[in-house]
């Protein structure tokens, strides 16, 4: 897999921020790659930058951001895009479903309308091949009674439904590549597993890439191919799903395994990883991590570590600890 | 739907009976009447005008005549005028309908396309200007205002008559009294343009900007529609829901006409009839002009609730 040209490359992403507090680095010079077919996962706490991620390879963030950086998609330069370009690919090649089912369907409109809509603006075909596409699709995410679910409006349906035609009208136009920013959080348990396993049915049957956002880290052991570990704006351990579970190298990383419940195994109380998240202005260089790591070095707080594998394998980490000349000087 | 509707209209009685009580009953006890108003009269003649026109009867009494008249649609008989009330209201209410629909209309079309220009583009210089114009224009008095227009318009450049409705001695029909009206109708539908635009057009700013913050705008991009379709399609039906509501105020607004503005442009309306009966105390004029709006407040409240059901499916599937 690793021979073939990335579908998405992500190379040195920055997103920046003008606060009144000063500039918020929410995304700081990430890489990553999404080949073919592949489930990535990018996970991390709570304003890390794995949102800010996903709308800036959208295009979808405000005009008062400044993207830097490279986003290849097939080939194409998506930062270098026009705006009217941009517009035909979102929704096309690349599409993403959200974290909120419920508000993120115009409740004015039926769900039919807002299925055919983004096949017409798309796809040259008629209303009518648009209604039958639709109800090939919602027959695809595994709804019944199609006719009554198109005239219906957002309201009249469940969280659960309604992520099922999120994924509908987001798999509509067969995109290359699918986004999911925590596409189960929303939901209850039960129907967390049931979006989940569509979700990784569809990618099979249809060969796209997946980009899945998540704080998750059972959802992450289920379906991803490769893990990005984020913190603080930035990339700090990434690798297959099992380098990551097994061997996991990066102190946040090993935090973050350490605080998901086990099933079936008592514990008194779960482990927290100290501290809060950084605010992400004005970060002098240094591992941002430090403060709440328990191998904390001098060289943590004054300098930055860079992400590199210490046998040239895919798994890289952002990590002193891991850097044996610099350390033991 | 049916039964609903059925229901609401039954809920109109009791509120317009309830609305009768409070008219007639907060003008019957002023003391003083129209007959009072007027110190040559004798005694004896005092008493034949009291028996004339049943102030001499117990107040209860005169709510049920009062009421029973209503009920055949008549509104009572002004002593001012001495003719019915319902046609004197007929006879100005139109003058004033004209002008506050030409205004209602520019007012509502003006501040709609300025609230969605200056949400779309917020903080943009546009939206500033436009934010100290409007403002600044609902700030001015409309007597100012209406004077300052006269001033500049009518007096300096002669572009538009300076008040009246009609041109004096002029006796135009058809079309030429239609561009008549209508020459004379231009500044004071400005004036109330002007007064009413500041706060509707901050009204639709504030609701375009709340609606295009929601997820679902978010969802429409993500989707790669266009930009216009994005905000005309997706955010700008949600943004217009809770307009529906004050757009129904606006109803009773279009009869109740304009007093200041229509005083200082000479303007043959209701409004200022209004005040004149005030002044003279012809309480049976202003009951039943009072009573007419309350109806029309009403039956606007309906309409709004009808129309929000035909508007918003989350209402309407109940």
């Amino acid at each position: 897999m690793a021979q073939q040209e990335p579908l998405l490359s992500v190379h040195q992403l920055k997103a920046h921020f003008q606060s009144e507090d000063g500039l918020v680095k929410a995304v700081d010079g990430i890489n990553f790659d999404v080949y073919q077919g592949e489930t990535v996962c990018i996970v991390g706490e709570s304003g890390c930058g794995k949102s800010v991620t996903a709308m800036s390879i959208m295009g979808l963030l405000p005009d008062t951001s400044k993207v830097e950086g490279e986003i290849n998609l097939a080939g194409k330069d998506l930062t270098k895009l026009s705006k009217g370009n941009m517009r035909r690919i979102r929704g096309n090649e690349l599409s993403m479903i959200f974290q909120e089912p419920m508000t993120s369907l115009n409740p004015v409109m039926t769900i039919g309308e807002q299925m055919t809509e983004v096949l017409l603006e798309h796809q040259a075909i008629s209303k009518k091949q648009a209604t039958k596409k639709s109800l090939e699709l919602i027959k695809m995410v595994g709804i019944g009674r199609g006719e009554q679910i198109i005239k219906s409006y957002p309201h009249q349906l469940s969280g659960g439904m309604l992520q099922r035609v999120m994924i509908a009208i987001a798999l509509a136009c067969d995109p290359k590549m699918l986004i999911a920013d925590e596409p189960t959080t929303a939901l209850d348990v039960t129907i967390q597993a049931q979006v989940l396993n569509l979700l990784q049915d569809l990618k099979e049957e249809t060969n796209m890439s997946m980009l899945l956002i998540t704080h998750d880290l059972g959802v992450v052991a289920e379906v991803a191919d490769r893990v990005v570990v984020m913190y603080a704006g930035k990339v700090v351990e990434q690798g297959t799903v099992e380098e990551i579970f097994a061997n996991p190298k990066h102190p946040y990383t090993k935090g973050l395994l350490q605080a998901k419940p086990v099933l079936g195994s008592r514990k008194k109380k779960l482990y927290t990883i100290p501290g809060q998240v950084p605010k992400l202005v004005d970060l002098k260089p240094s591992c941002y991590f430090a403060d709440r790591c328990e191998h904390c070095m001098k060289i943590c707080t004054q300098q930055t570590p860079e992400l590199k594998s210490d046998d040239s394998s895919e798994h890289k980490v952002a990590c002193w600890l891991y850097e044996n000349e610099v350390v033991h000087k | 739907m049916n039964n609903y509707f059925v229901k609401r209209l039954l809920y109109l009685i009791p509120t317009l009976i309830g609305a009768s009580i409070l008219i007639f009953f907060l003008y019957s006890l002023i003391p003083g009447n129209f007959i009072d108003t007027d110190p040559n009269l004798t005694a004896e003649r005092k008493a034949e005008l009291y028996a004339l026109y049943g102030f001499d009867q117990p107040t209860i009494t005169r709510y049920f005549i009062w009421l029973g008249n209503l009920f055949q649609g008549d509104l009572g008989y002004s002593l001012q005028f001495q003719r019915p009330v319902t046609e004197v209201l007929n006879d100005y209410i139109w003058s004033s309908f004209i002008v506050a629909f030409a205004s209602l209309f520019l007012t509502w079309g003006i501040a709609l396309v300025i609230g969605v220009i200056s949400a779309t583009k917020q903080y943009s210089f546009f939206d500033s200007f436009v934010t100290i114009l409007v403002f600044g224009a609902m700030a001015i008095p409309s007597f100012f205002l209406g004077l300052i227009a006269i001033k500049f318009f009518a007096v300096d450049l002669g572009w538009f008559p300076a008040g009246g409705m009609t041109t004096s001695g002029a006796d135009y029909t058809g079309w030429a009294r239609i561009k008549d009206i209508a020459e004379h109708m231009v500044l004071p539908v400005i004036v109330l343009t002007m007064l009413g635009i500041g706060g509707l057009t901050r009204y639709f700013r504030t609701n375009m900007l709340e609606v295009v913050k929601q997820d679902f705008v978010r969802t429409a991009r993500a989707k790669g529609l266009k930009e216009k379709v994005v905000i005309y399609k997706h955010a700008l039906r949600n943004a217009l829901l809770p307009a529906i509501t004050l757009f129904a105020f606006e109803l009773p607004a279009l009869f109740s006409g304009a007093i200041i503005t229509e005083q200082i442009f000479n303007w043959p309306g209701i409004g200022a009839i209004y005040m004149q009966a005030f002044s003279v105390r012809d309480y049976p004029l202003l009951m039943g002009f009072t009573m007419f709006i309350a109806v029309l407040t009403v039956i606007s409240n309906l309409i709004a609730d009808i129309l929000y059901g035909i508007a918003d499916p989350r209402v309407r599937v109940k």
